[in-house]
């Protein structure tokens, strides 16, 4: 009996072209067209202008040690200017974002537009004074003692001496996935207006007056309920899949362990679910009920990140980021993208579960109330 | 008492039943305000220090001085922020979540102290640099105390105190750090057309959620018989448009001044940017409009409104500042209001131009609104006929 009621209702709502925008073709048409933006202009090479001073041992340090580091290490592009004004101009013309100027012992740090080129120029200039100021200074206590050390060697040796500090070679950490974490933004968006089209069925049926002429049929109410739980269920089910395959399939998005990623899927779904049962229990009307629907999918997707990382804002927005259940869909996608395997996401899921246990019940016990009324 | 008749009675009558209508409902006060509340919190994030600052977590359970003498010297460069993390397991999450962008862990104890950089494997080279350079800094003065040690054959003590009496009289490299005022910061402005964008984006949204309540009145039948008065079909649809326009101008000011209010958001040009809300408003009234004219079910008209807000916004540049797409999705940009509006605002926030540079935008989008309108209340003629 569940079975017919399911099956008439997602095919009436297959049919109903609202459905579909809202739970397929949205979400593609987002997903494809923000990852045509991303072919846009790749992180270049920071440009950063120099004005050497070749009677300078600073200059030669810049030039020779970092400067030439990271210009091999493709980090920035190294323009030669003859002064700082020159510098200044440039920066100005934006063709560098920050430039160094060398005069005898004094270095200027000139900060453009770009910060982090900013930033970097400023490091470089620091630590390379830094360096050369310990050389000085290591030449100047042999002097004191009376020594006659040759600086060469003395520079040599304070460049080889073992640092207090030791920098280990980077240790690279499996992120998300850039197309698969704007591909999920986007699908927890849209799920949550997916989902609708079931549960909200049966304040539209109550306004309609078939509920009552269901309810005349010899059918328990609660089987009612739960063809519309199910309808939303399967309709939130077929959105996830299909944005999941698509951008996988089409766009070569990177979700994660399959396994791991239907796991969390099929909580995610359940948490949506649980959300607009609530609603349909709460609201007095179908306007109203798909109001409260639009708002909240709003609301926790701007609250969850699907729009931009809340969560790295810290504060109140953090926390509050983590009650939404699209923070929890990202959380454990991030987790399986780190190298965890199924133990990683328990997390995710059980909070994902919880959420829905916690707003579905009470959202059950509510809605069929509307089924008897 | 006689009431006055002419178009300006019809249209303030209609505007003021539709109004009615609206407000008599006491949920939708809730609606009418919660959206841009809602907004104003979004727009709060985007702009926040930590949207473009690069974040670096440090894991730090040595207790050693040298390695919080480094954490010191990384703090101070400006375009870095710190968070302090409990574990390398909490770190190498918060990476794979991008909640931070990269991050480093001291182990050991002092004189043996290790520092294991944590990264995706393809970016942040830039960071590791600026780690780099703090590390240098932090080190050099070990590093000297022990070439002077072996140099002059005293203790590792005695040497770091001879280094440090002849470091105050060694000649010193003088560093010195300007900026050049000329060039904006690209940081804040991507900040800036971050605020711009959702600007855009929840304008055009609000203002489409109008389309629902034309349909209500033409599917109940409402339109039709205002039509049995004496009253033509272009003052029907001023009527019921001018009403939603005032709505969505309280939406527009709410996130306006919230914003300024709330978060301090510096719009630069009040003026301008103002204006800009009336044209995007007038938009997304139009829009509406002729949805609610041709639509067929109030699900339809909601699907199809959520859809479009949220697709021409990413065409329009709202989702990632237009300075940024690659050239042809740039120029297409330009069929979509949002984009013109994007521009306009990167012209006031980034570059300082005011109203004298965005005049055109302001009348592109009148124009288009207005163009919108009439063809609703063409669209309308036509189903009423």
């Amino acid at each position: 009996m569940i079975w017919t009621l399911l099956m008439r209702d997602l095919g009436s709502r297959l049919r109903d072209r609202s459905a579909l925008v809202l739970a397929v073709i949205a979400p593609i048409a987002l997903v494809t067209v923000l990852s045509l933006l991303m072919g846009g202009p790749d992180t270049k090479k920071i440009p950063v202008g120099f004005a050497p001073d070749s009677a300078s041992t600073v200059s030669k340090a810049l030039q020779d040690g970092p400067l030439q580091q990271l210009t091999d290490d493709d980090v920035i592009a190294l323009t030669m200017y003859a002064d700082r004004a020159e510098i200044t101009k440039a920066i100005d013309k934006g063709t560098v974002d920050a430039g160094i100027a060398v005069d005898g012992d004094s270095v200027d740090v000139i900060k453009g537009g770009g910060i982090v080129a900013g930033a970097i120029a400023e490091a470089v200039a620091r630590s390379t004074a830094a360096a050369v100021d310990g050389v000085t200074t290591a030449v100047a206590a042999d002097r004191m003692r009376g020594g006659k050390a040759d600086p060469e060697t003395l520079a040599k040796a304070v460049l080889a001496a073992k640092p207090a500090l030791d920098l280990g070679d980077a240790t690279p950490v499996g992120v998300l996935d850039t197309k698969a974490q704007l591909a999920a933004g986007m699908a927890t968006l849209f799920l949550f207006f997916a989902v609708q089209f079931g549960v909200l069925g049966l304040l539209e049926e109550r306004r309609s007056g078939t509920l009552p002429r269901l309810l005349a049929a010899p059918l328990a109410p609660w089987k009612i309920l739960a063809s519309k739980v199910l309808t939303s269920l399967v309709l939130g089910l077929i959105s996830m899949t299909l944005l999941i395959s698509y951008s996988s399939l089409a766009l070569g998005a990177h979700w994660g362990n399959w396994v791991g990623v239907s796991v969390l899927t099929v909580s995610g779904v359940l948490a949506a679910v649980a959300t607009v049962t609530l609603v349909a229990g709460v609201a007095k009307s179908s306007e109203q009920a798909a109001a409260i629907q639009g708002m909240l999918a709003m609301g926790l997707a701007i609250l969850g990140g699907s729009f931009f990382s809340v969560a790295r804002s810290g504060g109140i927005a953090a926390i509050l980021s983590r009650i939404t259940p699209h923070y929890w869909y990202g959380e454990g996608l991030a987790r399986l993208a780190e190298g965890g395997t199924l133990t990683a996401i328990r997390t995710p899921v059980l909070v994902l579960l919880a959420f829905a246990l916690v707003v579905g019940v009470p959202g059950l016990m509510l809605a069929k109330r509307t089924v008897r009324a | 008492m006689s009431s006055p008749t002419g178009p300006i009675a019809t249209v303030s009558a209609l505007v003021r039943a539709n109004l009615q209508r609206l407000l008599r409902e006491k949920s939708n006060y809730f609606f009418i305000l919660a959206l841009p509340l809602m907004i104003v919190f979004a727009l709060g994030v985007a702009v926040a220090d930590s949207a473009t600052s690069s974040l670096i977590g440090v894991v730090n359970e040595t207790g050693s001085q040298t390695a919080s003498a480094f954490r010191h010297r990384l703090n101070a460069a400006d375009s870095v922020r710190l968070v302090d993390m409990s574990s390398e397991a909490d770190l190498r999450l918060a990476i794979a979540r991008k909640a931070v962008d990269a991050g480093y862990v001291v182990t050991g104890s002092e004189g043996h102290l290790k520092v294991e950089w944590f990264a995706a494997p393809e970016a942040n080279l830039e960071l590791r640099s600026i780690l780099q350079s703090a590390l240098t800094e932090t080190n050099v003065r070990g590093q000297v105390a022990q070439v002077v040690a072996d140099q002059e054959r005293v203790p590792l003590t005695e040497a770091t105190d001879l280094a440090d009496k002849a470091a105050e009289i060694a000649p010193k490299v003088e560093v010195k750090v300007s900026h050049d005022d000329d060039a904006g910061s690209i940081a804040g402005a991507i900040r800036s057309s971050l605020a711009g964008g959702q600007l855009t984006l929840f304008l055009f949204l609000t203002a489409m959620a109008g389309s629902g309540y034309l349909l209500t009145s033409r599917l109940y039948g409402v339109t039709r018989r205002t039509q049995a008065a004496p009253v033509r079909i272009g003052w029907i649809i001023l009527g019921e448009a001018l009403g939603r326009f005032v709505v969505a101008l309280i939406q527009a000011a709410i996130i306006f001044f919230g914003s300024i209010l709330l978060f301090g958001v510096d719009w630069k040009e009040p003026l301008a940017v103002w204006l800009l809300c009336l044209g995007m408003g007038m938009v997304g009234t139009g829009a509406a409009m002729l949805l609610g004219t041709v639509g067929r079910s109030e699900q339809q008209v909601g699907a199809i409104a959520t859809t479009l807000s949220l697709v021409l916004a990413a065409i329009g540049g709202s989702m990632q500042p237009l300075a940024f797409f690659p050239d042809t999705m740039r120029t297409l940009a330009f069929l979509t209001p949002h984009a013109w509006m994007n521009d306009a605002l990167w012209t006031i926030l980034v570059k300082g131009g005011g109203l004298a540079q965005v005049w055109p935008a302001i009348l592109v989008l009148v124009a288009e609104g207005l163009a919108l309108l009439g063809l609703a209340t063409w669209m309308m003629r036509r189903s009423l006929r």
